[in-house]
């Protein structure tokens, strides 16, 4: 048993690590690869980038129209949401010098409702301006935005009754400024829900203060039954303390200034005494998200971002001794070994050849040392299609993204230099390498979680950190400013 | 696996030319070696080996750097390749009883004086059919239930080929083993 291992290891001594020879007994004919080649996996047409640029343009014009669309339509009802708004827009009562209510019953039908508030144009506390009432009608018949807590997402809701207008009487006024009565007030109007909301009512104006407000809610038909004298002094108009409003679209514009921990992914470590390997690298990148709110609690983010990885591999090797009895180096496994980087499509240096100038005598045991480098450009776009979730009541907001990446890239690699050199004077003949160039398509799963702090409706400053789940490495630290509209 | 060659392979999988040659060229030598080892002369290495590549850039996508190496992954399909040629070509009485004695076609005095990979080679090619085949695949690592079960043979057969297989062997380079464990 001895011997037969012996036998197996003898052979696989032999066989191991076989060079070519001189004889060439060992190296397959060119015929064998010609013959060969033809059956193959063949590279599948070149990407047409252009095509790719148009996609990505369509699309994001198709999002920004969609979001002007969206962000013009917004009703006379919306805009009473916010106190400005709510001024300019309300109706108004010419005859008392004050502001009109705007409140919706969804529970009473049209008719109804309206044949209430026609029946009271006999009181002189109550006025129903049927003109602006039309108006109003015909402007949010479609779409109602129930605000009735007025912090959070505001959902759009349909609705089928129509507003009714009633006057803010001094009387109710006074209760409500008394802020011992406010909560008497809430409970009688129903909307004792609305916990630490002040109404606030300005006693010189009667109306709005500065802070932002919002409608009262729905004054629902049991009250209106059961509290007449609320009814003829029904304020509809009270200014509440509210959380932030949340905006159903956010453009931005972002920055990474740097790459983080990518060059580890470069292979430095285990290189033998003698070799260096070393990395310039610079980095330009912008991104321009844009996103839609789809709740609450989850928005969808797409856009685009455009990066440029600058590196130069520089390398130096001085192991090297001249042999000869041996056949020269495999100067191009020697490079690719040393030059282990993901950046550089190292069937790029298939056609590295090192000859030694002519008038160069080497002889048995000579010391050479190999330098060189390789400038690589990494140019790409991306198109994210990321899912985020935030959480956090506040200005301070913290998301989670997860998604994916659709990369376009460029690579380029061109003025690759290298030389041998014996003590320290270059020995081989100049080389030259034709410049490569590369396009890639690939999609690429992505990881990330960000703080947003906001301040204010439209206006928030963000950093987040996204983690691409493969290669290439372009895990980055983004810090951007948004406006929400 | 290092990264050169992840990327060749990935780049030879998407069918770039330039990275399938780089491939080729970094391990022709080992995958033609082989096939010299399986074929009777170089011209039917030469077929052995353009089967074995058109086997191995075709099934790149099926490599699992987690199962194996690429080398011993490669190394099973140009053995494959070889079997396949062998199989189709000149498979008949492979296994058949021979007599040693008039089977030594290189006196061991030749064979003594020049021990390098490519003497070695000519020697195993200098073997019968039976005999180098299941020399080359337990050089390979295949057990003999696996060689039984790739040559149609049984396992008492592939013993048996492998035993004679290494007793020629053994007789011409008795010189070099005792010299080298001296």
């Amino acid at each position: 048993m001895e011997s037969d291992n012996n036998i197996k290891k003898f052979f696989e001594r032999k066989f191991l690590d076989a060079q070519p020879e001189g004889d060439d007994w060992n190296i397959p004919s060119d015929d064998i690869w010609n013959n060969a080649l033809p059956h193959f996996p063949k590279e599948k047409k070149k990407k047409r980038p252009f095509f790719f640029f148009l996609i990505g343009a369509g699309v994001l014009a198709m999002l920004l129209a969609v979001g002007l669309y969206f962000s013009f339509r917004t009703d006379s009802f919306t805009r009473l949401t916010t106190n400005k708004d709510a001024q300019l827009s309300a109706p108004f009562n010419h005859a008392t010098n004050t502001p009109l209510a705007i409140n919706n019953t969804p529970e009473k039908s049209t008719q109804n409702i309206t044949d209430k508030t026609e029946n009271k144009t006999s009181n002189s506390n109550t006025i129903v301006a049927q003109d602006k009432l039309d108006l109003i009608k015909t402007s949010t018949q479609n779409t109602f935005n129930n605000n009735s807590t007025n912090h959070g997402f505001q959902k759009k809701k349909k609705v089928e009754n129509p507003l009714i207008i009633l006057d803010a009487s001094k009387k109710i006024k006074e209760k409500i400024s008394e802020t011992s009565e406010t909560s008497n007030l809430k409970n009688k109007l129903g909307v004792s829900h609305l916990k630490n909301k002040t109404p606030l009512i300005d006693s010189e104006t009667n109306i709005v203060s500065e802070k932002p407000i919002a409608a009262l809610p729905v004054l629902f038909p049991e009250i209106i039954d059961k509290n007449k004298e609320i009814i003829d002094h029904q304020p509809t108009i009270i200014p509440i303390k509210r959380k932030r409003q949340l905006k159903k679209w956010e453009i931005g514009l972002s920055h990474s200034p740097f790459m983080f921990k990518w060059v580890n992914l470069l292979t430095t470590d285990s290189l033998p005494e003698g070799e260096e390997l070393s990395f310039d690298i610079g980095y330009k990148n912008i991104n321009l998200p844009i996103s839609r709110r789809l709740g609450r609690r989850w928005s969808l983010s797409s856009g685009i971002a455009l990066s440029r990885i600058k590196a130069c591999v520089n390398f130096s090797s001085n192991n090297f001794v001249y042999d000869a009895n041996q056949p020269d180096p495999d100067w191009t496994s020697i490079l690719r070994e040393q030059t282990n980087t993901i950046f550089i499509n190292t069937s790029t240096l298939e056609e590295l050849e090192i000859n030694l100038s002519p008038d160069v005598n080497l002889v048995d045991g000579d010391s050479l040392e190999l330098i060189g480098k390789i400038p690589v450009q990494l140019s790409f776009v991306q198109v994210p299609l990321i899912l985020n979730y935030h959480f956090g009541k506040k200005r301070l907001e913290g998301l989670v993204h997860a998604g994916i990446y659709f990369n376009y890239m460029h690579e380029r690699v061109r003025d690759v230099g290298f030389n041998l050199l014996k003590e320290d004077q270059i020995i081989s003949e100049s080389t030259n390498i034709d410049p490569y160039s590369d396009n890639y398509f690939a999609i690429t799963p992505i990881i990330g979680f960000g703080l947003k702090y906001h301040l204010s409706d439209h206006f928030n400053l963000g950093v987040s950190t996204k983690i691409e789940l493969f290669a290439p490495p372009l895990s980055r630290f983004e810090i951007g400013a948004y406006y929400s509209f | 696996m290092n990264i050169s060659l992840q990327i060749l392979i990935k780049d030879s999988i998407a069918g770039r030319e330039p990275a399938q040659r780089a491939l080729y060229m970094k391990y022709r030598i080992k995958w033609y070696m082989q096939c010299l080892r399986y074929g009777k002369n170089k011209h039917e290495a030469d077929d052995m080996m353009q089967e074995g590549l058109i086997q191995i850039f075709k099934d790149l996508h099926q490599f699992d750097a987690k199962r194996s190496s690429f080398e011993t992954w490669t190394s099973r399909l140009i053995s494959h390749a070889a079997l396949r040629y062998l199989k189709k070509n000149s498979w008949n009485n492979a296994f058949a009883e021979i007599d040693e004695a008039n089977d030594l076609s290189e006196s061991s005095e030749t064979i003594h004086e020049k021990l390098a990979a490519k003497e070695l080679t000519l020697l195993i090619q200098s073997l019968p059919m039976g005999y180098r085949v299941v020399f080359n695949l337990f050089l390979e690592g295949f057990s003999h239930q696996e060689i039984a079960e790739r040559l149609d043979i049984t396992i008492g057969t592939s013993k048996s080929q492998l035993f004679k297989a290494k007793r020629m062997l053994r007789k011409k380079l008795k010189f070099h083993l005792t010299s080298t464990n001296r």
